[in-house]
């Protein structure tokens, strides 16, 4: 049985325990919508995103094609989620867009990191563009923003009630453009909620009653406090401003008038959260503290900071609070509670703590296996945490496609090819499960992929070592596993339920397939920015059939 | 050793690329260079919008002074730490439970308002409303009987002048009335706590709006009125809403010219213990605290090595520095005795690293006077001194690449990302003979020469932030630059014998001041300096050179700005 509730009851969030229902807006608009809903189980789209890459020798399983057991990932990073093998996809032989090379080869010239995180899920070059890969222009380097919003926004305006999705910043660090992974529009950051913030969100739908008579000063002042508000911005629209500035008004007021239906489960309760361990407490302890690691610090015998923001993920996904969850990991981190002292970062090129010092880090490959090894273990953890959760004749995490997406795919090598990508659940049964499954267009079904060459690493020695960042030799060669991401996140658009107009890009209304998304579906076409390469377009459109089931 | 070189050589001349010290340089190492809003900080943290350009700014060259006035927002929302401010001051709210007010708000952002931020300013107003009409703050929102007549109607002008920091239109007022004629009625607590929301909520309180429209005589831009300015002043010099002497100069139109403006920001200047916190924040944008890729805080220290480190003293650390910057400002400093001053704030915890008796202190933050001599300035406080340092070991490259970079203005070139990477075997004496023979390569001296010097000059700091003459690696400390030397640009390079000197120097480095100015200018303004800015910037400058010019003179003088008087509308 599901339970409708308002999405103003929703945003009572945080006050709820005081105050009641203050925004709770008209019952007959609230049953309209709800009439109208369809319930079924919805698809959820859960991303987990690390930045630096891995170790990808030791992450990937050694086939890179057939069918995924146990024994396949026991003696790799992933072993924590030996348990979930016949529920995980390994799709293999992908490759993002926008990589930063030395030369210039395969993007733009801004930042090996800026670049790759702002194009990651928006498939845009960024603004101001870089011709110049070593230039330390601020406003290229640290400062550009991709030109077209990512997708978990383009997913979240067709399927959120709100909009938008739920993002999560974990360990508490907000993000700049060289971290940043969400964008709503070109060039507009969008901010990520910590622990407490996601909870507040998801409070409103505990309650366990129907919304409150409508003959209550209560249950109608809110509507009033939204009818001043609204006067306001009208107020402040009849001056002459500039067209940035009136979008900014037209936006707040469009939000006072969504509606936006949340169909919360049945089992959306308090006790559920309690049971995942997402708990208002929980989430005010998970932040971490001035200078601390939140995301390895204890907050309850079982769980560390990191999982109780898996767990949120996990309520709001088992309360169908937002289809669109990402779980965005932090850059520049310390993992003091992994016994490591050096900047993730820094690690990542197999360096010591001082980001510029330039010694070898004996132990880097260690350490990184470390930090692979954690954050493999939160993804088993949510993982864990959507299979306990029943619903239909399987559990939650059956109704989502739960993805692990890095940064890159070796982190000192910034080389995008060979992405490291690991899915759990089918989305209803739309993918295929239990598979590794090789997309590479140049030896597509092949099973003898390179792995890298991540454990080359930067030793002591009686000689000095060179890992060279931009030789790129700890990477993947360059001329395998290339199937853009574009496509699989066409897969991923599909499962969802997101429509695409006539041309194949999604747009709200449009009744197609996805077969499009992005700037370009071609690395190469990143180089110069916006507009350089004259044929820049979608050269290979449509979804990896490979991957959907029953293919 | 040949093998190394050999082997890096190769590597080197592949690339064509000159300079290999490892590593990225990250925008923590960069000058000007802040993440949108703060990054890295807690979520929601309070900072600046530094290095956000302003929406409309024209982005013209910033280093060439063009005259004129930069086109703006007419609707800046408040930051993060505005906010909490403003919620202070009004109400007397400091935070909902133990978590500071702008915690608790989405992290600042420039695009349209989102409904998880929207939720939590309702969210946040409901608790601030219900906290003040249930605490002991009532009588801040409303100070009559909400029963008695009139009172409400007397409420929401008072207290609406105050949080929209202008007299409400008749309308306005009728528009707040109306939430006490709803059928079904409230009671007249329930319609209070309600106009206390509805206020908070308003996007005339959340938005700082300039609607003015009257062009000035100079043809440069449109005037603002006079509660507009007051509204700038108290944002910029405090961070929060006017008081009442600044209301009423605002009632009376009383700041248009650049007079009046200055006589009321110095007399708000004047006001500690509000500018003060504001002169503290400053100096942590200035010296990148905000920006996430800044090592500030993030190493923690061998405790075999350094037994007095304690990673729990780091917000003490944090505060000392806090303290320091807005003693030296409220003291008349000036710019160079930020980096000369031997006043120093320590408690129980931080005492021995600057070989005081713990035992003479407790938990509170004490002033002490060190002898400047030794202990010259900012960067030889345990913050930066062991911030700027490896965990068993001090790093005189992120010293020096910090002061090379964000303090001198030089750039010392760009190292590649991922550059190679070396080791060197051998016993060495000391972290700077190991440092020496590591950077040693032709390929590495190029930015290494730059960058190494004036971090050497603070060998006699270990790595939490105490004196040392005997290094951990066993040798003699020697934190001369007389092998090399230290480069101040403008082609001027000397020989370093001291900290104190070394401070001495930088404090009368042109490029310096005007980084300074510089850093003041898009802190106050909020928004990376464009080439409008750049005049002010270049006056500043100026000024900074003058005997006795004080900070707080600097603070002032931000004001006397045509920009900071007008406005532009930003296009399209």
């Amino acid at each position: 049985m599901a339970r409708y509730m308002n999405r103003r009851i929703f945003l009572k969030g945080l006050g709820g325990a005081v105050l009641a229902a203050p925004f709770l807006s008209s019952i007959a608009e609230r049953e309209a919508r709800a009439q109208s809903a369809t319930v079924s189980s919805p698809q959820r789209f859960i991303v987990m995103f690390t930045h630096y890459g891995c170790i990808t020798n030791q992450w990937f399983p050694a086939k890179s094609h057939g069918p995924l057991t146990a024994d396949d990932l026991t003696p790799t990073t992933l072993a924590p989620l030996a348990p979930y093998a016949d529920k995980l996809l390994i799709p293999r032989g992908i490759r993002s867009m926008n990589e930063w090379t030395a030369r210039m080869t395969r993007g733009q010239g801004n930042d090996s990191h800026t670049q790759i995180v702002g194009s990651f899920f928006t498939c845009q070059p960024v603004t101001p563009n870089s011709n110049d890969p070593f230039s330390f222009e601020p406003a290229t380097k640290f400062q550009a923003q991709p030109i077209g919003p990512s997708l978990d926004h383009v997913m979240a305006q067709q399927l959120s009630p709100s909009g938008t999705p739920l993002l999560m910043n974990t360990g508490g660090r907000s993000d700049s453009a060289q971290s940043a992974v969400s964008y709503s529009a070109a060039e507009t950051m969008f901010s990520g909620l910590n622990a407490t913030q996601a909870y507040s969100g998801l409070t409103g739908l505990f309650e366990q009653d129907a919304p409150m008579s409508p003959d209550t000063y209560q249950s109608i002042r809110g509507q009033s406090i939204i009818d001043l508000v609204s006067d306001d911005l009208s107020t402040l629209e009849r001056f002459d401003m500039s067209q940035a500035d009136r979008e900014k008004l037209s936006a707040w007021k469009e939000l006072l008038h969504q509606t936006g239906t949340v169909i919360a489960s049945a089992q959306c309760t308090e006790e559920l959260g309690a049971m995942l361990g997402a708990t208002q407490s929980n989430a005010g302890s998970a932040g971490g503290g001035f200078g601390s690691d939140g995301l390895t610090s204890q907050v309850t015998d079982s769980m560390d900071g990191a999982d109780v923001y898996s767990s949120i993920a996990a309520l709001a996904a088992a309360c169908n609070a937002n289809p669109v969850i990402f779980l965005k990991y932090p850059g520049n981190y310390v993992f003091s509670g992994l016994d490591i002292n050096t900047e993730s970062h820094s690690l990542s090129h197999r360096l010591d703590n001082a980001g510029m010092q330039g010694n070898c880090l004996p132990n880097a490959v260690e350490m990184l296996l470390r930090v692979d090894d954690f954050y493999t273990r939160k993804f088993a953890n949510l993982v864990g945490m959507l299979d306990s959760i029943p619903e239909g004749t399987g559990s939650v995490l059956d109704n989502t496609a739960t993805v692990w997406f890095n940064e890159m795919s070796d982190g000192n090598a910034h080389n995008l090819n060979n992405a490291p990508i690991l899915q759990a659940g089918s989305a209803g049964g739309y993918f295929k499960t239990g598979q590794i499954i090789n997309v590479d267009p140049a030896g597509p079904g092949a099973a003898d992929m390179s792995n890298g060459a991540s454990m080359s690493a930067c030793t002591d020695g009686t000689s000095g070592q060179t890992i060279n960042g931009t030789t790129q030799s700890t990477g993947t060669e360059p001329s395998v596993a290339n199937a853009p991401i574009n496509k699989y996140f066409y897969n991923l658009m599909n499962a969802m339920g997101v429509k695409a107009g006539a041309d194949g890009f999604p747009a709200v209304g449009g009744t197609a397939e996805v077969t499009h998304f992005g700037y370009s579906d071609r690395t190469e076409d990143f180089i110069g920015g916006e507009g350089a390469v004259a044929d820049a377009a979608i050269h290979d459109p449509g979804e990896f059939t490979e991957l959907k089931s029953g293919s | 050793m040949q093998e190394r070189m050999i082997v890096v050589l190769s590597a080197l001349a592949a690339l064509l690329v000159a300079c290999s010290d490892g590593g990225e340089i990250s925008s923590g190492d960069m000058p000007g260079v802040n993440g949108p809003g703060e990054t890295g900080g807690p979520a929601g943290g309070a900072g600046t919008n530094a290095g956000v350009p302003a929406d409309g700014a024209p982005a013209t060259d910033p280093s060439v002074c063009v005259p004129g006035v930069p086109g703006t927002t007419q609707i800046p929302r408040l930051l993060n730490r505005q906010y909490e401010a403003t919620v202070r001051d009004l109400l007397g709210v400091d935070g909902l439970g133990s978590t500071p007010v702008a915690e608790l708000l989405v992290a600042d952002f420039d695009g349209p308002m989102t409904p998880d931020a929207w939720r939590i300013y309702q969210d946040v107003g409901a608790q601030v409303a219900s906290e003040v009409m249930t605490g002991p703050n009532r009588s801040r929102f409303i100070d009559c009987d909400p029963a008695a007549a009139g009172c409400l109607d007397q409420t929401i002008r008072s207290f609406g002048r105050r949080a929209f920091r202008r007299p409400l239109t008749e309308d306005e007022v009728a528009r707040f009335q109306q939430l006490g004629q709803t059928m079904p009625a409230g009671t007249p607590e329930e319609v209070a706590e309600t106009t206390l929301l509805a206020f908070l909520v308003s996007p005339s309180f959340l938005l700082l709006p300039e609607l003015a429209t009257t062009q000035d005589a100079s043809g440069l831009g449109i005037q603002l009125s006079s509660h507009e300015v007051a509204t700038r002043l108290s944002f910029m010099l405090w961070g929060s809403i006017p008081d009442d002497t600044l209301n009423a100069a605002a009632d009376a139109d009383e700041l248009q010219t650049q007079e009046q403006i200055l006589a009321q920001a110095q007399r708000m200047i004047a006001v500690r213990e509000r500018t003060g916190p504001l002169v503290a924040s400053f100096h942590r944008d200035w010296l990148q605290m905000n920006n996430g890729n800044a090592h500030w805080w993030k190493i923690d220290h061998d405790p075999g090595i350094y037994p007095l480190y304690s990673s729990d003293a780091k917000p003490t650390m944090q505060a000392e520095l806090d303290a320091y910057f807005e003693d030296v400002a409220f003291a008349d400093g000036a710019f160079e005795d930020l980096f000369l001053s031997g006043v120093a704030y320590v408690n129980q915890d931080t005492a021995a690293l600057y070989g005081l008796d713990p035992a003479q202190y407790d938990a509170e933050l004490s002033r002490v006077e060190l002898d400047a001599a030794q202990r010259p300035g900012f960067l030889t406080r345990a913050g930066f001194l062991s911030s700027y340092s490896g965990y068993s070991a001090t790093s005189p490259i992120l010293r020096g690449a910090f002061i090379t970079v964000h303090m001198l203005g030089v750039n010392p070139g760009a190292p590649i990302p991922g550059a190679a990477m070396m080791t060197v075997d051998g016993d060495f004496p000391t972290q700077r003979a190991y440092v020496e023979e590591l950077t040693s390569p032709p390929e590495c001296t190029g930015c290494h020469s730059i960058i190494n010097p004036s971090g050497f000059a603070m060998e006699g700091f270990d790595a939490v932030g105490g004196m040392q003459t005997v290094d951990p690696r066993g040798g003699p400390i020697d934190a001369s630059v007389t092998t090399a030397t230290v480069d101040f640009g403008d082609g001027k390079q000397l020989e370093i014998s001291s900290p104190l000197q070394l401070m001495q120097e930088i404090a009368q480095t042109p490029k310096a001041r005007e980084l300074y100015a510089q850093a003041w200018v898009a802190y106050a303004f909020g928004r990376d300096p464009n080439g409008n800015d750049r005049c002010l910037v270049e006056q500043l400058d100026t000024n900074l050179t003058q005997d006795g010019y004080g900070i707080l003179s600097l603070l002032a003088d931000l004001t006397q700005a045509e920009s900071f008087r007008l406005r532009v509308r930003q296009t399209p």
